[in-house]
């Protein structure tokens, strides 16, 4: 295969059936929608400055290449293959939604960060997701620990990014709680 | 020369040097790690460098792009992996001279290689930018209309083999850009009644999501990709003079790379892929490409590395980007009020001036950086992917939530990187979304301008002359892709034939 052989670069991964089908009823239902979601200019300015015009080509854009690109894979028989091989189907789509975990590391951080501040919250978010992705030896913990110290140089010294007040730091004396809301 | 001095003076501010060395070291670094990317890491940046005065932040950005290329070749050459999807074509010369025992000729050809497209490209900038945008001082709405359009077909049409999904991530994008609350008329569009929808998609959640987050998601879910580099011994001054023994590969790739890096949509794609099948047509040793050949090794760099500065010939004269990495560095210029367009090059001379200049500096920078930290980097490209995985959904936080402090944005760019990670799977391009929610804004703004200004009347596209030729542009670019498409057809019908 070369590099450029681009329509068979992931062709043993199921699933652009749901993809194709989804764009397609995503602009088909946006273009239903149209009536109920965009409105119309009061004025006589003229149909080039209606408030519809954009959505109206871009969904009407959508729809007709999803669908296009449908037909071009019912042709090629992707679904045909894809009825046939209904299980690879189901775990590609498994797979898609595991990835959805990574939503609930993501949202604890942010729930973290309000609590222990940017620091503890990112070597404890990088700590605990390298322990979950296989990355069990000590070595990891201690590059989770520098990866954290760059991050707090890089974001907190040097661009003074600022970020929410940690409520842990309000236990401590208030000359230390400054102190590391400031850097830490 | 008051330019060449006023640049200076520019250059020679602390932040922009400060800026111009982070961004190219790190652009070296961030392309040597295989799955990182520069597009990740400008798109992790980006919301730190809103609050950089625009050369510096454009210094660091550019730099992160240019200096990705460089680093790019390392793996590519050494552990047959790319560093960043780009040097592809740099494993196929690059890995079997590895194989032969040269990795370290192989690695001072790439740099050399790099060297001259990046140098060419900057000298193709300053020549081209300021004359494009006194033609570009004669566009009114229907020209900037039209190559707004334009840039939008070329990025569909240069999607070879996934027109149609490159054409459904566009209308994707665009769709977005109309989100929000409609300015004309105070109407609002596809809210659904959500105060935090009024204000539009946002680029960042966008961008942070599509690249960075998606990319951790690929590298999470997958087993570790790194590789064990070969021990490099000896330096890397004397393999530079080799790339100049073939001239016509290095000039003629440079020049491919410009050209396609000038086009709106284009890229290096199809810049290494036309300079590697032109160098191996004229080559006197075509059965060497594949195999090590140094010529193929000099068309890949060389037209990978020219592309940075020529894509910034658009943006700078017409202020329409061409790619994602300069469709994030529009936002740039966009939060600090600077427009880019024929107006910039009258009213910020000096700008631009540091803007050159910095752009020829960090390419020397690169170089030398390259010379004596190899061997250092090289160690770098056998980090653990899936700790990568884990930092890059660390860094995105900064991004997300803390330069907006609402979490609807990280929400928005998880279901982005969803988004993303899912079409990656597909080998559908993520690139047009980005290009369409920043195009889709100035294509609508720009044509009802030019509508109202006729009375409505679409004539007013093909009557006036510069709107005609993009025009033309476009229908030739669709013509070619249609043919192309019919040639490759009738190919696989006669292959199948034979079977």
């Amino acid at each position: 295969m070369s590099a450029f052989d681009e329509d068979t670069a992931q062709e043993g991964v199921p699933g652009r059936t749901v993809v194709a089908l989804f764009f397609f009823v995503f602009g088909a239902g946006g273009l239903a929608l149209m009536p109920l979601q965009t409105g119309t200019s009061p004025g006589d300015e003229g149909w080039f400055t209606q408030p519809w015009l954009m959505p109206l080509l871009t969904l009407g854009l959508l729809t007709a290449v999803s669908l296009l690109f449908v037909v071009k894979l019912w042709r090629d028989g992707e679904f045909a293959r894809a009825k046939t091989s209904g299980p690879a189907l189901a775990g590609e789509i498994w797979i898609w939604l595991k990835s959805a975990e990574f939503f609930a590391w993501y949202v604890a951080y942010i729930v973290l960060l309000g609590l222990i501040g940017y620091g503890l919250s990112t070597f404890l978010f990088v700590a605990c997701l390298g322990l979950r992705v296989g990355l069990r030896q000590p070595k990891w913990l201690l590059a989770a620990l520098g990866a954290t110290l760059a991050m707090v140089l890089l974001f907190r010294l040097g661009l003074e990014i600022w970020v929410p007040p940690a409520d842990l730091y309000d236990l401590l004396p208030k000359s230390v709680a400054v102190f590391l809301q400031r850097y830490f | 020369m008051d330019a060449i001095l006023a640049g200076l003076s520019q250059l020679g501010q602390w932040h922009v040097l400060i800026a111009l060395f982070a961004g190219a070291i790190s652009g070296v670094i961030i392309g040597a790690i295989p799955g990182l990317g520069p597009a990740v890491a400008i798109a992790v940046l980006l919301p730190a460098t809103y609050a950089m005065d625009p050369l510096t932040a454009l210094t660091l950005l550019l730099g992160i792009y240019s200096g990705a290329w460089y680093g790019g070749a390392i793996p590519a050459i050494l552990i047959n992996t790319p560093g960043t999807p780009v040097n592809v074509l740099t494993t196929y010369d690059g890995y079997p001279m590895t194989l032969a025992g040269q990795a370290r000729r192989a690695l001072s050809l790439a740099y050399s290689s790099s060297f001259v497209g990046g140098i060419v490209s900057v000298v193709v900038l300053i020549a081209m930018a300021q004359p494009l945008a006194d033609i570009a001082s004669n566009f009114g709405s229907a020209e900037f209309a039209m190559a707004a359009l334009m840039a939008m077909v070329l990025v569909v049409v240069a999607h070879r083999g996934r027109v149609l999904a490159a054409a459904i991530t566009l209308a994707f994008g665009l769709f977005l850009a109309t989100v929000g609350l409609e300015t004309a008329f105070n109407t609002q569009r596809f809210t659904f009644g959500q105060v935090w929808l009024q204000g539009g998609v946002p680029l960042i959640p966008v961008v942070l999501g599509l690249f960075a987050m998606s990319q951790a998601f690929v590298l999470l879910t997958e087993d570790d990709q790194s590789g064990e580099p070969p021990r490099l011994t000896g330096r890397f001054f004397q393999g530079l003079a080799e790339a100049f023994r073939y001239p016509k590969t290095l000039f003629s790739s440079s020049g491919f790379g410009v050209f396609m890096g000038i086009l709106p949509g284009v890229g290096e794609f199809l810049a290494q892929f036309f300079s590697y099948t032109l160098a191996q047509k004229t080559s006197k040793t075509p059965d060497l490409f594949g195999k090590g050949a140094p010529e193929g090794l000099i068309a890949s760099e060389a037209a990978n590395n020219a592309v940075p500065a020529a894509a910034l010939v658009p943006l700078l004269a017409l202020g329409i980007p061409g790619e994602a990495l300069t469709a994030m560095m529009l936002s740039v210029f966009m939060v600090h009020n600077v427009i880019p367009g024929p107006e910039l090059f009258a009213t910020r001379p000096e700008f631009i001036s540091g803007l050159y200049l910095s752009l020829l500096a960090m390419n020397i920078v690169i170089l030398i950086f390259l010379l004596f930290a190899t061997r250092l980097i090289v160690a770098l490209s056998r980090v653990n992917t899936k700790f990568i995985g884990v930092i890059i959904l660390a860094l995105t936080l900064v991004g997300t939530y803390t330069a907006s402090y609402n979490i609807v944005h990280p929400l928005m760019a998880l279901v982005f990187g969803l988004i993303g990670y899912i079409l990656k799977r597909h080998n559908i391009p993520i690139v047009p979304i980005v290009l369409g929610l920043v195009l889709g804004p100035i294509f609508e703004a720009r044509l009802r301008q030019a509508l109202g200004t006729a009375g409505g009347d679409m004539a007013i596209f093909v009557e006036r002359p510069y709107s005609a030729g993009l025009l033309a542009v476009m229908a030739v670019a669709m013509i070619g892709i249609a043919l192309t498409n019919r040639q490759r057809r009738q190919r696989e019908k006669i292959a199948a034939g034979e079977r």
